[in-house]
């Protein structure tokens, strides 16, 4: 069985993927970690800093946000049709 | 660097102009910029004046580490009583004439009574002068800009001057330098409309001495560097504060339709990435290395040529989603207007917004708005407002004192729908979900803002831990969550305060991330820049004390904790759309007057929002107002 994600990229990871919106289908048991690993893999630069390797946390100049929630610890399975947001904490006005 | 330079009073019924030195004293209870101009506001304001009389006195103040070459240290501080609220008015501006006015020898201007005619102030290198501006009257913004150069015969004059929403008192002009920068809330500008006064002009070529300056520009370099490394100032460099759409319109966090929903659906033209059909590269204030703001173009439409920047965040939401136009172009012919007429780009967007929905109600209706149709999504509705606000014609003079004026004119329960508090509006951020965010603009000292709390770190899911350490006490991580928010807010209101008074910008503290400079930064650039040294605690109580003085201005006029509220939609009316962790939201009243409680409380103020016997003996208010400048 196969869980379908939908991610939206925002920022630098928007232009470096080329693109708004990917569709991503990983095993029923795959975590957020395993799905960013394939990204990091697929797309490499910034991708590939999107986990602190010190922590195996998300960095904290990233957000990645699952169905509107901000992760840190990515070890969180995925379901089906989760929505993850991968973008940078910037604020203002 | 600041020892030398100098306070002015000008007055402007008179011409005298009167220098003096700023005291050690004040510096070292207030720095400066909007620090000691809220000395200055409580000090020099008459309790219960008119704003708009000549009673009413205008500060200019540069930050105290205004001029050096980092943190965006650009920050010069407006202040007076709002004509919007009533309350506390006071508006920060970036660009270049803060650092002009300090490199002309002057860090604070107070500005009295009322010119017979219309006058700027000309400020060079140690003199200040009142000059004849009826040949300015009635030009923008940025032809008054030009021709106050053309006259003083100097490209390199920068000034702060009104457009015609100014001129003809529209409670919430602005004041503008620049293509850009805007000192928008509050109605400093309509201050300045009721003076005569179109600008303030500075020119200088005078030094600025510093205590260490080979330690201040090593460390400057090493905050530059810093932030520049970071993820979100590359982000901010690249697409500036536009960014924030892209996530706060996926999770359901903006206000759509005025107030009616919490996500623009189909606002993908309002995507940040889209700036680029039209930016030819981005600018920066002094002393900045982000540069956060686009410069762009627009070759075609009726409004063609325009030269602009911009726009902000804001702007997507005062003219994209809370009047549901969906186009980015929309929003860069709005924000330009705005701009060239100096009004509030904020609440300009949020007063339509409402007109809208109260149009759609039939509260209002054609015979009110001149044949205006105000339906959602009209572009060239919202073009002609903001025009009719910036001259006072026709509907838009019903709108230009703002919302309570507005509610009482149209009556019919208008108010229940009117986004504001303390009369003045609110962003476009929805802040149903998130409690920290819905204090902070209820307890804001000039009503209903973001950049005097807003603690945006609390969206990012932190770790507990980092937030503690951040904020010295326990906050939940769940921005939902309504635990630990008071001490958010009220650690921000200091954070902001201090900010706001050495004249650096807010995004290079922690508005945008944790470890980004706040305390003890500023406690070296302070040192290096100046010899005083505060350590975080003092530079805390620094902050405490702006804070509650600001706090002391609105208790004498009449402010009371009934006014520390929202609007009450935020109670009632649950998010309709979003993810699932934003929809369905309202505030909690009973978890909210609690959370109300525990901030008095941390600040040192009692269950009436009263600031103690004790606070002020400790902070030194007890005798205010004590006029030593």
């Amino acid at each position: 069985m196969t869980v379908h994600v939908k991610v939206l990229l925002h920022a630098m990871f928007k232009e470096i993927a080329g693109q708004r919106e990917i569709l991503q289908e990983a095993n029923a048991n795959s975590t957020l970690r395993d799905m960013l690993d394939v990204l990091a893999k697929k797309y490499g630069k910034e991708f590939d800093s999107i986990i602190n390797p010190k922590t195996g946390q998300v960095t904290l100049d990233t957000l990645v946000i699952v169905n509107g929630k901000s992760i840190r610890n990515p070890d969180v399975q995925l379901q089906d049709n989760d929505v993850v947001m991968i973008t940078v904490p910037v604020s203002g006005g | 660097m600041v020892w030398n330079r100098k306070i002015a009073y000008v007055d402007l019924s008179t011409k005298k102009v009167v220098q003096k030195d700023i005291p050690k004293t004040m510096r070292q209870l207030y720095l400066g910029g909007r620090g000691i101009d809220m000395y200055l506001l409580y000090n020099h304001v008459k309790p219960k004046i008119d704003p708009l009389s000549p009673e009413n006195v205008l500060f200019i103040g540069v930050g105290l580490v205004g001029g050096i070459p980092c943190l965006g240290a650009s920050r010069c501080d407006i202040a007076a009583k709002s004509p919007l609220t009533g309350a506390v008015g006071d508006s920060n501006v970036g660009g270049f004439f803060g650092p002009e006015l300090r490199f002309a020898g002057f860090d604070h201007l107070v500005i009295t009574g009322k010119s017979k005619k219309p006058a700027y102030i000309w400020v060079q290198d140690g003199e200040i002068e009142v000059k004849d501006a009826t040949h300015l009257w009635g030009k923008d913004t940025m032809e008054a800009q030009t021709a106050i150069r053309h006259d003083l015969g100097d490209e390199d004059v920068k000034s702060l001057v009104i457009g015609a929403a100014g001129e003809n008192m529209v409670r919430f002009a602005n004041v503008r330098t620049g293509l850009k920068n805007s000192a928008g809330r509050t109605g400093m500008g309509c201050v300045m409309g009721s003076k005569n006064l179109k600008a303030v002009a500075a020119r200088g070529t005078m030094d600025l001495e510093f205590a260490k300056p080979e330690r201040l520009l090593d460390y400057c370099k090493e905050m530059n560097d810093m932030i520049i490394g970071t993820r979100w100032a590359k982000t901010q460099s690249r697409w500036g504060t536009m960014i924030i759409f892209s996530n706060t319109n996926t999770t359901g966090l903006i206000r759509t339709k005025n107030f009616q929903l919490n996500r623009l659906e189909d606002g993908q033209d309002l995507e940040p990435e889209n700036i680029d059909r039209y930016s030819i590269g981005t600018s920066g204030c002094y002393g900045c290395i982000v540069h956060c703001r686009h410069r762009y173009v627009l070759e075609e439409g009726p409004y063609a040529p325009i030269f602009a920047e911009g726009p902000e965040y804001t702007s997507l939401g005062a003219f994209g989603t809370m009047v549901n136009c969906k186009k980015m172009e929309t929003v860069l012919v709005a924000n330009h207007l705005v701009n060239k007429y100096g009004i509030d780009t904020l609440e300009t967007g949020g007063l339509i917004a409402w007109a809208m929905e109260l149009y759609e109600k039939g509260i209002i209706n054609d015979k009110m708005t001149g044949g205006l149709k105000l339906d959602w999504g009209n572009e060239e509705a919202v073009f002609e407002l903001i025009r009719q606000i910036a001259t006072r014609e026709g509907f838009g003079n019903v709108l230009a004192n703002g919302f309570r004026d507005a509610i009482a004119k149209i009556g019919n329960n208008s108010g229940y729908y009117a986004i504001q508090v303390k009369g003045m509006s609110n962003l476009h951020s929805d802040e149903r979900p998130t409690p920290s965010f819905a204090l902070g603009i209820a307890t804001s000292t000039r009503g209903s803002d973001h950049l005097r709390s807003r603690p945006a770190v609390d969206m990012y899911g932190l770790p507990e831990e980092v937030l503690q350490e951040l904020y010295e006490g326990p906050v939940s991580s769940d921005y939902t969550s309504y635990d630990g928010k008071s001490r958010m807010v009220w650690w921000q209101e200091l954070l902001y305060a201090v900010t706001d008074s050495i004249g650096t910008c807010k995004f290079q503290t922690v508005f945008c991330a944790v470890h980004a400079p706040k305390w003890n930064e500023f406690s070296k650039l302070i040192q290096y820049a100046t010899g005083m040294k505060f350590s975080k605690t003092q530079l805390m109580q620094i902050g405490e004390r702006i804070y509650t003085l600001e706090r002391m201005f609105n208790l004498r006029e009449g402010f009371t904790r009934k006014d520390d509220s929202l609007p009450e939609r935020y109670f009632k009316e649950p998010t309709p759309v979003g993810f699932p962790i934003a929809k369905g939201k309202t505030i909690d009243r009973e978890k909210f007057e609690a959370m109300l409680d525990e901030y008095y409380a941390l600040h040192g103020w009692n269950k009436n929002g009263v600031p103690t016997k004790k606070t002020l003996a400790e902070l030194g208010l007890n005798k205010e107002p004590t006029h030593m400048i």
